[in-house]
């Protein structure tokens, strides 16, 4: 997952982001625009905002934007995360000009017709997710009386040029998105908005029609910014990635409870959570179960030694290094990032959102190196202590 | 000849008989008892990857055993002593294995450096089992939670192949009740026919020497006894349209019934899948290369209805406006997949686990001739009255 980075600049106050790559077949653009900490009903006005911004804008019709977008084999997608508002556009080489327009006419001059928003409405609450995506991402947004005014304000909210950044990958060469990017963002600034006011938060969904149950163990938030964010990286993948972690040794092949059991590092609006989540066939008694779940892990956790730390540290290198598929890094959607370029891209644009930094994988892997295992002990046992757990019951 | 590689002369190479040919970046090796290594050079490549393929041919899924190959699958995978896997990710690597209609695949990735441990790691792999009913039991646990958790586009694609094919299409993944039968002495024979030299391919993809790759791989293959009688050819009749129902599952699929993978018909079928997937967001699409008749299926999970309407209310002569970026998207699918190390190990092996003839070029010399008549007939082979249809039902 290393990032290829060659430039970043600052166009107006909106960082642009190089991740350069020639020898790839197109070009990935991704813009990241932070959102505010969303109640139960700006949560449901951001996804209906991400269904809709493909719908069209000032300058590009929604067919047209459709076209363009799957010449490259990729539609354009938009995704409404925690902390984030994500969109991704893909261009066949030599057209970065044309996906630079594209993309700033989406971030700037969107439409999000009527019309849109009344069948997104319409579609949008009864969407059917993966069981894997509903344990991930369980709260219920609230899409009752959700007005187009609404979804524009979160829409202006986002996309101002100081909560921005944007990430350009693949076949261009060092500085061409800068140079393309150029002096579009001077002099952009947003309307004036009323002062924001979250509306309650969701609440998290206890049941689903499949017949899977899933368990999730929830630390605190922390921030991206905080000086253990290494220390809480390692002992995420100590916790639950790969198969000698202690969610697979411990729930799976030893209690036998489940067949997915993973660490996830989910983005919060103070930063990120660390979550261990497992899914299994339905379950009488679950909150029995979570008990000795999380009594387990912290058994385990106070076994840890040397051989744990070093297996991490190793796990560590294959997901940050080499795209091992088994990262804890879910921040962009029900799949962990990889070494895509399209997930390097989005690490790039995003890390920069987040934390005001560049990603540097090889930097952070420096920090995990030196972590020791007091360290790595201390940050999964705050997972264990502190929780808070959501159990989704499959049916039956 | 493949246009984009040169073939050289085959000739033996050294004391033990082995066939060696050149295909420039790859060098493919025949052992005298039938094992066959490939090894691709991606000098520009930062991983390895190293795959172990064990062709079905001597163990196809009947549903007295449905699901054992899975079951062989996961105990291979622990290997011999259970601590595989902590060896192999203290070192960063990562082992994935999967069980395919065709083939058993064990994939370790890595870094160039770890090109030795990944064939240890592949050498446990070959190692007869020694298993006892507690990890049996153990396992048979695992996988049912494994089958219950299946994704929805995985239960549409099974309903299908079922739909089509009957037992001759039963998928990899398996039942509880056939799992369950699993004892001891039908797995460690399961395990013997699986593993039969003759059904092994080796592939190691990445930035690595191919003498020096070929010759480490071929100490840990070379010494496998030939199978006393040669393998059987694999091949399944053909199938036939109708509707299946994947109970527990939303959503829908249709699917095209196609031939070999190099067949006209099968990769205009990829084609129009894939230019259809286009047009409808959070679409999928399934299909593995195979020798084998098979399918190839687009789907929705997020909705069920909807998909099977509009490929049918389309208008006669509509799918024209779709054959160019059908064709451009079935090369790019390929292409996708040759690029990387395990991509091109994953593809490569499967299709050599099935003939030594078999590769990726071929398929993209096969999607480069599709016509417009060829997508055309593919495209109404998807309509509901030629197609396979697979729906989402409740429990």
């Amino acid at each position: 997952m290393i990032a290829l980075l060659t430039a970043t600049a600052v166009v107006s106050i909106t960082p642009i982001v190089e991740v350069v790559e020639p020898n790839a077949d197109s070009i990935v653009l991704q813009a990241v625009a932070e959102l505010p900490e969303l109640g139960e009903r700006e949560m449901a006005q951001a996804r209906i905002l991400a269904d809709v911004l493909p719908e069209g804008t000032e300058d590009y019709s929604a067919a047209t934007i459709r076209r363009f977008s799957s010449l490259a084999g990729k539609r354009l997608t938009c995704t409404a995360m925690p902390d984030h508002i994500g969109i991704k556009l893909t261009v066949p080489r030599g057209q970065l000009a044309t996906g630079v327009s594209l993309l700033d006419s989406i971030i700037r001059r969107a439409s999000l017709p009527e019309e849109a928003i009344a069948a997104s409405l319409r579609h949008v609450p009864s969407q059917f997710r993966s069981y894997w995506w509903e344990a991930l991402n369980p709260w219920k947004p609230e899409f009752s009386r959700i007005t187009r005014e609404q979804v524009m304000t979160l829409y202006y909210r986002a996309f101002q040029p100081d909560r921005l950044a944007i990430a350009v990958g693949g076949a261009i060469s060092p500085g061409e998105a800068i140079v393309a990017w150029g002096k579009r963002f001077e002099g952009w600034k947003g309307p004036r908005l009323p002062t924001y006011r979250a509306s309650p938060p969701a609440k998290a969904q206890i049941t689903r029609l499949r017949n899977v149950t899933t368990i999730d163990i929830a630390g605190p938030p922390f921030s991206g910014n905080e000086a253990m964010v290494p220390q809480r990286l390692l002992a995420a993948i100590a916790l639950g990635s790969g198969k000698g972690s202690t969610a697979f040794r411990i729930w799976r092949d030893s209690m036998g409870l489940s067949y997915r059991q993973e660490a996830v590092v989910w983005p919060d609006p103070k930063g990120f959570r660390l979550r261990l989540i497992a899914a299994m066939l339905p379950i009488s008694q679950p909150d029995q179960l979570t008990a000795r779940m999380r009594t387990s892990i912290g058994e385990d956790i106070a076994k840890w030694n040397f051989e744990t730390l070093e297996r991490a540290n190793g796990m560590a290198e294959g997901i940050l290094l080499h795209g091992a598929p088994v990262s804890p890094l879910y921040l962009s959607s029900e799949h962990p990032i990889g070494d895509s370029l399209d997930d390097r891209t989005f690490m790039a644009a995003y890390w920069l959102m987040k934390t005001g930094t560049n990603f540097d994988a090889r930097r952070i892997l420096t920090s995990m190196r030196a972590a020791s295992l007091e360290d790595i002990q201390k940050v999964a046992r705050e997972l264990v202590e502190n929780a808070t757990t959501v159990i989704v019951q499959g049916s039956m | 000849m493949s246009a984009l590689g040169l073939i050289g002369p085959i000739e033996p190479i050294g004391p033990m008989g082995a066939i060696t040919s050149q295909e420039s970046p790859r060098l493919r090796t025949r052992l005298p008892n039938g094992a066959v290594i490939l090894v691709e050079r991606m000098a520009e490549a930062r991983t390895l990857s190293v795959q172990l393929f064990a062709s079905s041919k001597r163990a196809q899924e009947i549903p007295a055993n449905h699901g054992q190959r899975h079951l062989l699958e996961h105990l291979i995978a622990e290997g011999p002593d259970r601590n595989l896997d902590a060896r192999l990710e203290s070192n960063g690597c990562l082992l994935l294995a999967r069980t395919h209609r065709d083939a058993m695949q064990f994939e370790i990735t890595g870094n160039a450096a770890q090109l030795d441990l990944a064939l240890d790691a592949i050498s446990s792999t070959l190692q007869p089992l020694k298993i006892d009913k507690d990890r049996l039991a153990r396992e048979v646990k695992i996988i049912t939670q494994e089958v219950g958790l299946l994704a929805d586009p995985a239960r549409l694609s099974s309903a299908a192949w079922r739909a089509a094919y009957g037992d001759a299409g039963l998928d990899p993944q398996g039942t509880v009740a056939g799992i369950g039968a699993a004892a001891i002495d039908g797995i460690a024979e399961l395990q013997k026919r699986h593993f039969a030299p003759d059904g092994l391919v080796l592939v190691i993809s990445g930035p690595v020497d191919l003498e020096q790759a070929t010759n480490r791989a071929k100490k840990i293959l070379s010494n496998i006894k030939p199978w006393p009688t040669p393998s059987p050819n694999m091949r399944r009749t053909a199938g036939k349209s109708g509707r299946g129902e994947a109970v527990g599952a939303f959503g829908e699929a249709r699917a095209i019934l196609v031939k070999g993978y190099q067949d006209p018909g099968t990769v205009a079928a990829l084609a129009v899948a894939l230019a259809l997937a286009a047009q409808f967001e959070d679409s999928f699409v399934i299909y593995t290369p195979s020798v084998q008749n098979g399918l190839v299926i687009v789907g929705k999970t997020d909705d069920n209805s909807g998909l099977g309407l509009k490929i049918d209310s389309m208008s006669d002569g509509s799918e024209a406006a779709l054959y160019a970026v059908g064709k451009t998207l079935a090369r790019a699918w390929v292409e996708r997949q040759i690029k990387t190390p395990s991509g091109s190990a994953n593809i490569r092996g499967l299709l050599l686990s099935q003939g030594e003839a078999q590769s990726p070029e071929l398929m993209l010399e096969a999607i480069d001739r599709v016509t417009q008549d060829d997508f055309r007939a593919a495209f109404y082979r998807i309509r509901k009255d030629s197609a396979v249809i697979a729906v989402g039902v409740k429990n």
